[in-house]
């Protein structure tokens, strides 16, 4: 088996004081192996984000189970996170910290060996063209380059698996093309890269599988071009719409 | 990478975001350091320009009263060598003179039969507080015939053969004790509790930005993605926030130190402190946990507060608790062996009085500081378990409204309606009716104020409020809920007095000003029993309790409340009898899932005015063990609340 997340019967249930009981997972089933950029596409609140912080082991599943590299998320979740690197448009850094330092606090935070910590900084900085103001601290950066050291922090300690939770939400067309393109290149160099987005064209951009999500529920799982032959819908947008709907019919 | 090192990490990242940010550095650092000298100054200053301008003035005053020719002699031969003061003898009426102000004192003289033969005189001198030359004039007539009073008394000892005299007192004191233990036993009695105060200053200024702030700026779903375990956060915010909390306390003894040194402060010459190792070693071994518990608390309220702003209205309430336990030391009788060893604080404040009295004990330090560093360590747990709170982690976002919504808002919305209470009684206080002022107060400020933002939040009267019947047996009960209560917050009132003894005067002043001769007995029960019970009820257990306990913990709730309920009747020596009410009215609030049962007993509570005479003389005396009756009948008020209301709340 090379999943290196696996995703079984996965089951969140909220509690609310004036709709009841929410029930924003519903019983997912979900492998994404390794290498591969698998897309979560839905709505907002059909429980892309909430499968996500699952994953990475800031909510407690209300019952299933989710393995990251093979570590149970609620059994073993320093270990979890570990191996994850998360990344969401509502994950901020702190203002007050310099880009560098932003780096090495999260590469040894998360366990990077402290010998070989500013040199990994140092390839980072220089890879990702942040050299200019990597002395600077972070509230007197542009979007753009918040932008560069947020995904550089999620990287930085070499993880086997990267999530993304609607990375482009907030993001102007320009930010968020290169947002889309550091995606790419994260899958190709070998991460294992989990997305959501409710962009049709994002997901189809960058996406090796795509998995359809709709009230709680894995609807269909593919590549784009898998569910829209599957459907018999000329595009993604067509395939989902049907997916969906079809599915509450 | 071990705990320790993620821990080091964190912290070092905690106090660089705080060294770098300059909000924080001002409010914790600079400000205490220089508000303290220009307070000090600024006061010195005004208060030697008012000497120097009521010296400037002639101040004047005229005598009357049937004993008016024996009180101006007496006033002239006390007087004798004051300048600016100056006595009106004319043909006008002094008490018009007086009324257009041309006065700045009316002395009354009056003659009353004494026990003997013949009579006495008694003097009353009218005065205006609140105008300084007033204020000034009357302070040196009490003090001038105060003096002649006891030279005249010496006189007559002396000449009747008893060593009375300056120099030659009939009864003598020596005090055994060294000079350094007294210091140390009246500097102990506050120490705790003024150390108490920096910490948790500094404490919020730390806590607040720390977790309820990085919420709002979504850092901690960053922070909570690491490998970092939830234990490991808490424990180094924790330690970051008793950082600032000691720094904070340091600055301020450094900036004691300097002010008296250069004079700023007046230094008493004859304090005398002797601090051994043992002595600093208990200190550090009590003030630790002090500190810990301080930070523990505030990082609990920056953990459970959705935002910022939040955890900094909560923060007061918090300061206020905490300090209550840290004064025990004032209690008196109050030593290191007794139970009060395991109230959190309370026991490690009278340990370090003892501490610096030269008297440790070691197993009554040892003691105090465990019972408060169990209570720090359960607030880091809670804390710590708050993080996990789903319903906290992502609520920063705005909710519809609804009592959730309003929850957020609560504290600053009931501090605006408080503020317009205290201008609008303090501008019209003097002049206005009574009846119109209550009215308008309690309608207008306290209902209207809470059902307009009941609409705006669309809070629902019913089921939010507690604006639903439980039943004939749950109000009912709150007939010997009152009576009981009543006992108790005279319990309660009697034990502040040991510490904050108030004058009579003062207790009439206050009842002259609840029941003003122009109220008849009607429109008393009228404007202070049914408008209160009505209006109070409706705001603070209502609203406030109601919204806040079906959002968050029923004992915040609880204790949220009433602090408002005892702000909105602040006085000092009425804070704890309210406080005790206002948490009685919560508890039939909440267990009656009604507000009902506590509007009668609100309304029985205040009828106590309506008596005629003063309360029976056996509660004001009553032996401590009795109030052991009204706590029962108050168990079985609330036992019978809870189990008989139609509406009681579930968990």
């Amino acid at each position: 088996m090379d999943a290196t997340v696996e995703i079984r019967r996965l089951v969140k249930v909220y509690h609310d004081d004036t709709r009841g009981e929410i029930r924003a997972v519903d019983g997912i089933d979900l492998e994404v192996r390794r290498g591969e950029v698998m897309g979560l596409l839905g709505v907002n609140g059909a429980g892309k984000t909430t499968t996500l912080r699952i994953l990475a082991t800031i909510l407690s599943p209300t019952s299933g189970t989710a393995l990251v590299m093979g570590h149970d998320v609620t059994a073993e979740p320093e270990e979890a996170r570990r191996s994850l690197g998360y990344y969401s448009s509502t994950t901020a850094l702190y203002p007050r910290l310099t880009a560098r330092e932003t780096l090495e606090f999260f590469a040894r935070i998360n366990g990077y060996p402290p010998g070989l910590v500013r040199r990994r900084v140092d390839e980072l900085i220089e890879g990702m063209g942040m050299s200019r103001f990597a002395g600077s601290r972070v509230e007197k950066l542009s979007q753009g380059m918040k932008q560069k050291v947020s995904i550089a922090r999620t990287i930085v300690h070499e993880p086997g698996v990267l999530i993304f939770d609607e990375p482009t939400a907030w993001l102007d067309v320009l930010n968020a093309h290169d947002m889309l393109e550091m995606i790419r290149d994260l899958g190709r160099s070998g991460h294992t890269v989990v997305f959501s987005t409710h962009i049709m064209s994002e997901a189809q951009k960058i996406c090796d599988r795509i998995a359809i999500i709709h009230s709680g529920r894995i609807k269909a799982v593919g590549t784009p071009e898998s569910l829209m032959s599957s459907t018999g819908t000329p595009s993604l947008e067509e395939a989902f719409v049907r997916l969906v709907r079809g599915g509450e019919v | 990478m071990t705990p320790f090192r993620r821990i080091a990490l964190l912290w070092l990242l905690e106090m660089r975001s705080l060294v770098r940010d300059r909000r924080a550095l001002v409010i914790s650092v600079v400000l205490p350091a220089v508000i303290m000298p220009v307070m000090l100054s600024a006061g010195r200053w005004m208060e030697s320009v008012r000497r120097r301008q009521a010296e400037k003035d002639t101040c004047r005053y005229a005598v009357t009263g049937p004993g008016a020719a024996e009180a101006e002699s007496l006033l002239a031969l006390a007087l004798s060598g004051e300048d600016g003061v100056e006595a009106v003898r004319s043909s006008a009426d002094p008490d018009s003179l007086y009324a257009e102000g041309s006065l700045d004192a009316l002395v009354r003289a009056f003659r009353r039969p004494s026990r003997g033969d013949g009579e006495i005189l008694l003097l009353r001198i009218d005065y205006r507080e609140d105008i300084s030359k007033s204020e000034t004039l009357a302070s040196i007539l009490s003090a001038r015939l105060d003096s002649l009073r006891l030279s005249c008394r010496i006189a007559l000892l002396s000449e009747h053969g008893l060593p009375y005299g300056r120099g030659s007192d009939l009864v003598d004191r020596i005090d055994a004790a060294p000079r350094w233990r007294t210091s140390g036993a009246k500097l102990g009695t506050f120490a705790t509790a003024f150390v108490l105060l920096f910490l948790l200053s500094g404490a919020a200024v730390a806590s607040t930005d720390s977790i309820a702030g990085e919420r709002e700026k979504g850092t901690l779903e960053t922070l909570l993605s690491t490998s970092a375990a939830r234990s490991e956060i808490v424990g180094a915010k924790l330690l970051a926030v008793v950082s600032v909390g000691v720094a904070t306390v340091l600055i301020q003894a450094f900036n004691f130190v300097l002010y008296m040194g250069l004079e700023i402060l007046p230094f008493e010459s004859e304090v005398a402190l002797r601090v051994t190792p043992g002595t600093a070693a208990a200190l550090l071994v009590l003030l630790l946990p002090v500190a810990a518990l301080a930070s523990g608390a505030m990082l609990y309220v920056s953990a459970a507060s959705r935002t910022a702003r939040e955890a900094q209205f909560m923060s007061g309430p918090v300061m206020i608790l905490g300090l209550v336990p840290a004064l025990a030391p004032l209690l008196p009788g109050l030593e290191a062996g007794s139970p009060v060893l395991l109230v959190p604080v309370a026991g490690a404040s009278v340990c370090l009085r003892e501490a610096l009295a030269g008297r440790t004990d070691w197993l009554f330090t040892g003691v105090a500081a465990l019972s408060t560093a169990a209570a720090a360590a359960l607030l880091a747990w809670r804390a710590a378990a708050a993080l996990s709170s789903e319903d906290l982690l992502f609520s920063t976002e705005s909710p519809a409204p609804g009592p959730r919504s309003f929850a957020r808002s609560s504290a600053r919305a009931f501090t605006v309606l408080w503020v317009v209470s205290v201008i609008f009684s303090m501008q019209a206080g003097g002049s206005m009716d009574t009846r119109l002022l209550l009215t308008i107060n309690l309608v207008a400020v306290i209902l209207g104020g809470s059902l307009l933002l009941a609409a705006r939040n669309r809070i629902r009267p019913g089921r939010d409020m507690g604006f639903r019947w439980p039943g004939p047996v749950p109000v009912l009960l709150g007939i010997p809920g009152a009576l009981a209560g009543m006992v108790l917050a005279l319990g309660a009132f009697r034990l502040v007095s040991l510490v904050y003894p108030v004058a009579s005067a003062e207790l009439e002043a206050f009842a002259r000003a609840l029941m003003p001769g122009e109220m008849s007995r009607a429109q008393a029960a009228l404007f202070l029993c049914v408008l209160p019970a009505l209006c109070e009820e409706t705001a603070f257990r209502g609203l406030l309790l109601g919204t806040l306990s079906r959002t968050g913990s029923r004992a915040g709730a609880l204790l949220v409340s009433t602090f408002f309920f005892s702000l909105f009747h602040f006085s000092w020596f009425r804070l704890v009898p309210t406080a005790v009410l206002g948490i009685l009215l919560g508890l039939a609030a909440l267990l009656s899932g009604s507000i009902y049962p506590a509007m009668l007993w609100h309304a029985l509570n205040n009828a106590v005015v309506l008596l005629p005479g003063r309360l029976p003389g056996w509660l004001e005396t009553m032996h401590p063990a009795w109030y052991a009756v009204p706590l029962l009948v108050l168990a079985a008020v609330f036992l019978g609340m809870y189990r008989s209301s139609s509406k009681r709340p579930s968990g």
